[in-house]
């Protein structure tokens, strides 16, 4: 049942919006979204009729089976991939993916850091601020800054090769940050973590989130992961992809780990279970 | 002395501290041993083909024994170093220009596919061309001189740099670059702090294959239209059956590769210590 039950929940503004980017509610908004990859006989619908909106301050997670076309959703809304692909409407802020990524409004997270290795942290943090064409506006916080945010007070002159999965992925998160983006993507981007590590960046991830203001959209394949973090869930079938269910995640915030261990927690987490069963 | 020593560690260690200096003599003489022991094969290895040499009376023209080689440096020295310091010169240039050439064609191909496309073809007949076969070729066009000995040197050395930097270039991490991309840089930017540094492990890696075969290019050039050069000294000396000089001008070769070698190789430390590509 595509385009099921969304209840926008309207969250109290925070107060301290310094950002100049109007307040209007809505970050993200997708309307009846189709991508098809290659072309021709090569041709693959990957994701179809997708409705979806992510309001400001808000975190979305996406769910779904493998191949089912999170990633390549995620790239559509960064504006990554070719216009000729995408129909339907997206838009990031009111613009176009496409104006939306070149005004530095978008940053992503992957499952690998992707850090450059021959920079030291710090330079690999300042990496986008390097390259960004057009960009006026100095950045609030220092690299320096930005890695004590994410933990990683006093590592600015190491080479990502001396850093462990963990802290590769934080230093990924504060380059991403240091754009401070009004929209934040990531794709399994705590995947390649264990279990314990996973835990400790839900909560740092929460944390940071209360101070940037950023909106996420976050790809995953732990259920517990996107209950936790988001504040609706959106569950995709596959072939193609689409959105089979849209499950509000109303716990109060900030929230602790013990959450995880609620019955409300599993009662989510089994009817997103029984929802992927149900779209294979 | 023994109470006095290391009062943290356990109960058992002060008699095994006491042994400790002889132990480390001996330590430093397995060390010694270690760095020389490759040499001191080297040389027994030479003690015994002179032995061989003279015991057995093998003729100067078929094997000569290494004190025959020494002596014949030393006549001939002027004129060896002369053809060592041409050799190396030529080398240098067609590596120096392989390089260029290579990194700058390898740029080309991997921001334009229609380049890439257009040439590659053509390179790949340039390739698979034996130098042997074209060197004389470039005799006939550009005489005894040393145009087409650097062009040989070239011809060996571009392609191990071409073929690797354009590797280096294209195979960064398709998610770094959305980073870069969604950080709204230019192409040129991608390439310069992206691409760029990427290949550069590359590069040096391919020059393991390019330096030893920008030497043997050289050598090539010269053997088959010089003047001066060890590659004609060779021909020169072989064709007067002077065997313990044709060996001397071989070892001599050999030390110009293998100096070509370990400069790339120090370089490579140096430049690139992020990463080292293994072959
Ligand atoms: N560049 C491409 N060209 C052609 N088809 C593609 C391309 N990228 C992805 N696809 C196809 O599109 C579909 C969706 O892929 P996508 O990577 O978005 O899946 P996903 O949901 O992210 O999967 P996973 O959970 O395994 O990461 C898949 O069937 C895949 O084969
Ligand atoms: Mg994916």
């Amino acid at each position: 049942m595509p385009g099921a039950s969304q209840i926008t929940v309207s969250r109290a503004e925070s107060s301290t919006g310094s950002s100049a980017v109007a307040r209007s509610d809505e970050r993200v908004r997708l309307q009846d979204v189709c991508i098809v990859h290659g072309r021709g006989d090569q041709a693959v619908v990957a994701v179809e009729g997708v409705d979806m909106h992510v309001g400001a301050r808000e975190i979305v997670s996406i769910v779904g089976h493998s191949g089912c076309g999170k990633s390549t959703l995620l790239r559509a809304i960064a504006g990554l991939l070719p216009n000729a692909s995408v129909q339907g409407r997206i838009s990031v802020m009111g613009r176009s993916p496409d104006e939306a990524r070149r005004s530095g409004l978008i940053s992503m997270v992957f499952q690998e850091s992707v850090l450059a290795p021959w920079r030291t942290v710090e330079r690999n943090v300042t990496l986008p601020l390097e390259v960004a064409r057009g960009r006026t506006r100095t950045p609030r916080r220092t690299a320096s800054e930005q890695l004590e945010l994410v933990g990683l007070k006093g590592y600015e002159k190491r080479y990502p090769k001396q850093l462990s999965g963990g802290q590769r992925q934080r230093v990924s998160l504060a380059r991403a940050l240091m754009m401070e983006p009004e929209v934040l993507l990531m794709d399994e981007p705590f995947g390649a973590l264990d279990e314990i590590t996973r835990d400790e960046m839900h909560s740092e991830l929460l944390r940071i989130w209360e101070t940037t203001h950023v909106s996420i959209v976050l790809v995953t394949h732990s259920l517990a992961e996107a209950i936790f973090l988001s504040d609706r869930v959106v569950v995709m079938s596959s072939h193609p992809g689409r959105v089979a269910d849209t499950i509000e995640v109303d716990f109060p915030r900030p929230r602790r780990t013990d959450l995880k261990d609620s019955p409300e927690f599993s009662r989510i987490a089994h009817r997103i279970r029984v929802s992927l069963e149900h779209n294979r | 002395m023994t109470t006095a020593a290391a009062p943290t560690t356990s109960v058992a260690e002060p008699p095994v501290r006491a042994e400790i200096p002889p132990a480390a003599r001996a330590g430093l003489l397995l060390r010694v041993f270690r760095i020389t022991r490759s040499w001191l094969v080297l040389g027994s290895a030479v003690v015994l083909w002179q032995v061989v040499v003279e015991v057995f009376g093998i003729a100067p023209y078929i094997l000569p024994a290494p004190s025959e080689m020494i002596a014949s440096f030393a006549d001939n020295a002027g004129l060896f170093l002369d053809g060592l310091l041409m050799t190396t010169l030529m080398s240098l240039g067609g590596f120096g220009v392989a390089l260029v050439v290579g990194v700058a064609l390898a740029v080309l191909m991997a921001r334009s596919a229609l380049f890439e496309e257009l040439v590659y073809p053509f390179l790949n007949i340039v390739r698979v061309m034996p130098t042997v076969a074209v060197a004389p070729l470039l005799i006939i066009w550009f005489g005894r001189n040393a145009l087409p000995i650097i062009i040989c040197s070239f011809l060996i050395a571009v392609f191990p740099i071409l073929v690797d930097v354009a590797h280096g270039l294209t195979s960064v991490d398709e998610d770094l670059v959305s980073v870069m991309k969604l950080a709204n840089a230019s192409e040129l930017s991608i390439l310069l702090h992206v691409r760029i540094p990427n290949a550069l492990p590359y590069l040096f890696s391919s020059f393991r294959v390019a330096a030893p075969g920008a030497v043997v290019g050289a050598l090539l050039g010269e053997f088959i239209g010089a003047r001066r050069g060890l590659g004609y000294l060779i021909t020169v000396y072989s064709a007067q059956l002077n065997t313990a000089a044709v060996f001397v001008l071989a070892l001599l070769s050999c030390l110009v590769g293998i100096v070509f070698f370990n400069v790339c190789v120090w370089l490579e430390r140096i430049v690139v210590p992020w990463r080292t590509v293994v072959r």
